[in-house]
């Protein structure tokens, strides 16, 4: 019996919810200093590679294809849940694909110092990492019990 | 952002209450513990926690750089701190439970040394432990990598000097810890010891990767399985759901045949005999479950390798032979098919590839496969030796002239071709109640056992000259 492999104290909640908190944070930063270090750019990457596994999972889902991978799957359903926590902007109002389109595009412009208006792309991450930490905790409670009737407990 | 009820302050307090505790408990768990205790792996976890605790106290001072109202400081350092709570207790959760067993009585496991040994063939740095529980089962549990694996986790977040300051602690550590759990009260039977064997080969399975040549199974790829996956669907089942628990019952059941696979061509049949008494304890039927095929299934996979390996054949010791005959007669009369359907599904798309499992488990997982020649050569002087109630430790060379130390696989064949076939002859050299005669037999023949496979250990480790391996390499 395989008790675990390879066990790691990260769930792909957390990975999620820390990415999008390092993602929201560092774009912030970005856009107030009004300029990028090589780091930046990393972190811009990041963002853009994220906003595409959702995009691959929302493929995925329509599809019904299996063979994408569980994280695209996942971070799809984190962002749809994320939109319905974003104030209602015309950004977040429209299709998933066009949000996905508007927040890439803020992403590249920032990448080329071009703008630095990033207020959709911190709202729509810090919604991300507020919805992939709600699903991280671990249950409050456990209650097991051996020998009592639990007749009355439906 | 809603303000929180706890201050940063507080909860910045929280995470060091919880940093000294974990600290606080596993001082406790390693101080009196003994010395074949998992030492690096406790190291490990300290790692763990002093790079939380790191992390934590960089993210504060990276959301003051970064923020310009005291809100967004609030709730950066609450972020932080919610989730290195969240860290904490993952470590405490994952990692204690292997630290907790240290203090329980002692328990002589002295088929430790020989696994270690194993297992060091696949992965040189690998450390292997025994852990006895109260669950009736046998289990695996790996980490691999524990500390890189969790830093580059973090490798966006983490800065680079902690990064560095935490690979050259991590440095010296082994790439594996391997915990391979066995009933507590099979701990002084060797012949219950065998099916360890397949746990070590969930290690070689992860280790050497080989279910990653092996899947992904497509199972559209199968025409029966395809067929019957249209059923479940025109019933109404989401297509989607069908065809992701199928797909998941095949990687589970493609890692457990790869483990038998292993264990079978490791120790023959030796494996198999115990197999099946295991499996008699549960039921030797066609009863699957979503984590394993039904015993059914891995009999008859295992006699296929065990024919692979010569068992079958006329010049195979007859004992072995007749049983073996008589084990492939009856799973002929038996319907392999699991009765759930998704179950069936699984089981239709990996027949067709059972094939290429047993290919990659010959190529990649068996140093040394366990054939009837082998058998033939070394276990009949071991059996004699047992019948005679004399621990098969070594047994003379060709030559006449050098004791070589038995190896576990011939030890192990020994015990269960004692057990199976001659235990009588063990039985006559015992004094007591006839009715009691079986039971001190069995008993007696399990220390016989454990002692061979501890004493051979030790003459492994004394004529395996510095720096030659004490297993050779594979033939194949």
């Amino acid at each position: 019996m395989i008790k675990s492999t390879n066990r790691q104290v990260f769930s792909e909640n957390l990975r999620m919810a820390i990415l999008a908190d390092e993602i929201a944070s560092s774009v912030r930063y970005i856009s107030r200093r009004k300029q990028l270090g090589e780091r930046d750019q990393r972190i811009i990457d990041k963002a853009m590679e994220l906003l595409s596994e959702m995009k691959r999972g929302m493929e995925a889902a329509k599809s019904r294809k299996l063979e994408e991978s569980l994280e695209a799957s996942l971070a799809y359903g984190q962002a749809i849940q994320a939109i319905q926590l974003m104030p209602r902007t015309s950004a977040s109002t429209g299709s998933f694909d066009d949000l996905v389109d508007s927040l890439s595009g803020q992403l590249k412009s920032l990448r080329a110092a071009g703008s630095f208006d990033v207020k959709d792309v911190c709202e729509f991450f810090t919604a991300v990492r507020e919805v992939a930490m709600a699903g991280s905790g671990p249950e409050p409670e456990s209650v097991r019990v051996r020998g009592v009737d639990q007749e009355f407990c439906a | 952002m809603p303000e929180p009820v706890l201050s940063a302050e507080q909860y910045s307090e929280l995470v060091r209450e919880r940093l000294a505790g974990l600290r606080g408990v596993l001082a406790d768990l390693t101080r009196d513990a003994p010395q074949s205790a998992p030492r690096r792996f406790s190291e490990s976890i300290q790692i763990l926690i002093d790079t939380i605790e790191n992390l934590f106290a960089d993210r504060k001072r990276v959301v003051k750089e970064r923020s310009t109202s005291a809100a967004e400081v609030t709730d950066g350092i609450v972020f932080a701190a919610r989730w290195s709570m969240y860290l904490l207790n993952n470590v405490q959760q994952q990692y204690f439970p292997f630290l907790e067993k240290l203090n329980s009585p002692h328990v002589p496991l002295p088929i430790q040394p020989t696994l270690q040994r194993i297992g060091t063939q696949f992965e040189p740095t690998v450390e292997l432990y025994l852990f006895p529980t109260s669950e009736h089962n046998y289990g695996f549990s790996g980490f691999r990598n524990v500390v890189e694996a969790f830093i580059q986790e973090f490798r966006l977040v983490i800065p680079d000097d902690l990064m560095l300051a935490i690979q050259e602690r991590a440095e010296k550590l082994p790439r594996w810890f391997v915990f391979l759990s066995l009933p507590y009260v099979v701990h002084d039977s060797a012949l219950n010891l065998t099916p360890l064997l397949h746990e070590l080969g969930h290690f070689v399975d992860f280790d050497r990767e080989i279910y990653k040549k092996v899947l992904p199974i497509d199972i559209a790829h199968s025409e029966a399985a395809k067929t019957l996956a249209n059923i479940l669907v025109q019933r109404g089942s989401p297509e989607q759901e069908v065809y992701a628990l199928c797909k998941e019952i095949v990687r589970k059941w493609v890692q457990e045949l790869i483990a038998d696979l292993f264990a079978i061509r490791l120790a023959g049949p030796a494996y198999f005999y115990a197999f099946v008494i295991y499996a008699a304890n549960i039921g030797l039927d066609t009863k699957a479950a979503v984590s394993h095929p039904s015993p059914v299934i891995r009999i008859d996979l295992m006699l296929r390798e065990l024919e692979e390996l010569g068992y079958f054949l006329k010049s195979s010791p007859k004992a072995i032979r007749t049983s073996l005959q008589e084990w492939k007669r009856w799973i002929r009369a038996q319907k392999l098919e699991p009765e759930d359907t998704s179950m069936h599904i699984a089981f239709l798309a990996i027949k067709d590839n059972s094939a290429k499992i047993a290919q990659f488990v010959r190529k990649y997982a068996s140093p040394l496969p366990y054939r009837t020649q082998t058998y033939k050569e070394n276990v009949p002087g071991l059996i004699a030796d047992l019948e005679k109630g004399i621990p098969p430790i070594d047994q003379l060379d060709a030559q006449g002239t050098r004791f070589i130390p038995s190896d576990l696989a011939d030890i192990l064949n020994s015990a269960w071709s004692a057990y199976m076939f001659s235990l009588d002859k063990l039985e006559d050299l015992i004094e007591c109640k006839a009715e009691d005669k079986r039971r001190i037999a069995v008993r007696t023949l399990n220390e016989l056992v454990l002692k061979a496979i501890e004493a051979s250990e030790i003459l492994w480790k004394c004529q395996a000259s510095p720096g030659e391996e004490a297993w050779p390499s594979s033939p194949e």
